[in-house]
């Protein structure tokens, strides 16, 4: 899932600053984070690595180091503001899309789908957990075991089948999302024959229901040559299938 | 991004018509109008029905991917409700041909936000 790692991208003018983030402002701003212990899972330590400090994030058993330089140079790349408030906000947001510790997953997670390859061309199936109303994509640790990944996805499948969906009609076009949370309206899918079914009572019956997904935003079904009009131009990326190949979709 | 099989080899290229809430009801209007006509020749009907089509999925194309049109009405101080409406020539000409349509959206779909 590619998303603004640092929160929403600065505007135009922001781009004209050249201001770096430096070590010592991440160092100030996890010092105040912990000092806040707003989030009891999470345990941010910072420790003195060969190659300059790093910082470890201790979230419910998994943990994840990073270089403070990296970091830093990333939100300078990033245009984040050299500022305290600028640098807190940022590393708030990036904390916010940590890895998803496997128990974390496994009990909480939801089956939504997204992009199988950086080229956004395949769908699969990604296990994903709320985080502040956030999607955060699970990727199974090192440590993780087979079994345990394939009950975490099935958990997951299981909870995507209990997302209240809710159903709208524009014409010839059936728009599907998750009622209340945003960003996971794909986990209907895994119902798409009740959707299909809730069309058809509603009045749209469709002949060759073809179903338009975009990760993260409502999902569209149409008849082909309707769901061709709808994409077509379309600015972000977005996949057509016919329903029956939802079933077929493997795992991200 | 990958699209359904096209069926028909000649796509057609679909130009994109700012139309407000009020000139996309009067399309509908006059196009819904023009269909209940008995004289309506069958292939004049089939585009006309497609032009019904396209302002469906014009509706639903803001629910799904609001964020460029949202760019769009930014930039150019556009209200809230105006939307592209994406019509081929042909669907164009069979639109403009309706001499019930209002002179305010015949004026928005051959000048006003489309030039």
């Amino acid at each position: 899932m590619s998303e603004a790692l640092f929160g929403a991208p600065p505007g135009l003018f922001q781009r004209l600053n050249r201001a770096e983030v430096q070590v010592a402002d991440l160092r100030r701003a996890i010092t105040r984070l912990v000092a806040e212990g707003t989030d009891p899972d999470l345990q941010l330590d910072v420790l003195d690595g060969v190659r300059g400090p790093v910082l470890v994030i201790g979230d419910t058993g998994r943990s994840t180091r990073v270089q403070l330089g990296e970091l830093a140079a990333e939100m300078t790349r990033a245009r984040v503001q050299a500022t305290p408030a600028g640098v807190a906000a940022a590393l708030g947001s990036w904390l916010a899309r940590r890895p998803v510790p496997d128990r974390v997953a496994a009990e909480g997670g939801i089956a939504v789908l997204d992009w199988a390859d950086p080229g956004q061309t395949t769908l699969g199936w990604r296990v994903v957990v709320l985080r502040d109303e956030v999607p955060v994509p699970w990727r199974p640790s090192r440590t993780a075991t087979l079994p345990a990944i394939h009950q975490t996805r099935s958990a997951a499948l299981g909870r995507a089948a209990g997302v209240e969906a809710s159903l709208r009609l524009a014409g010839p076009v059936s728009l599907w999302t998750s009622a209340g949370t945003p960003g996971i309206d794909s986990a209907v899918l895994v119902r798409v024959e009740e959707l299909l079914e809730e069309t058809a009572v509603r009045g749209l019956h469709m002949r060759d229901p073809h179903v338009v997904v975009t990760p993260r935003r409502p999902i569209a079904c149409a008849d082909a040559g309707v769901a061709r009009r709808l994409v077509a131009e379309a600015a972000d990326a977005a996949a057509t299938l016919p329903w029956r190949e939802i079933a077929d979709l493997g795992w991200a | 991004m990958s699209l359904p099989p096209a069926l028909d080899p000649a796509q057609a290229v679909l130009v994109p018509h700012w139309l407000s809430a009020g000139d996309r009801l009067e399309l509908e209007r006059a196009v819904q109008t023009a269909l209940e006509t008995p004289t309506m020749h069958p292939v004049a009907a089939v585009h006309l029905t497609e032009v019904l089509t396209e302002l469906h999925v014009a509706a639903a194309r803001e629910v799904v991917w609001p964020a460029p049109t949202a760019r769009v009405r930014r930039a150019t101080g556009w209200g809230a409700d105006v939307v592209p409406v994406r019509l081929s020539a042909v669907e164009l000409a069979s639109v403009l041909s309706l001499p019930d349509l209002a002179p305010g959206a015949r004026e928005a779909l051959t000048g006003g936000r489309s030039r």
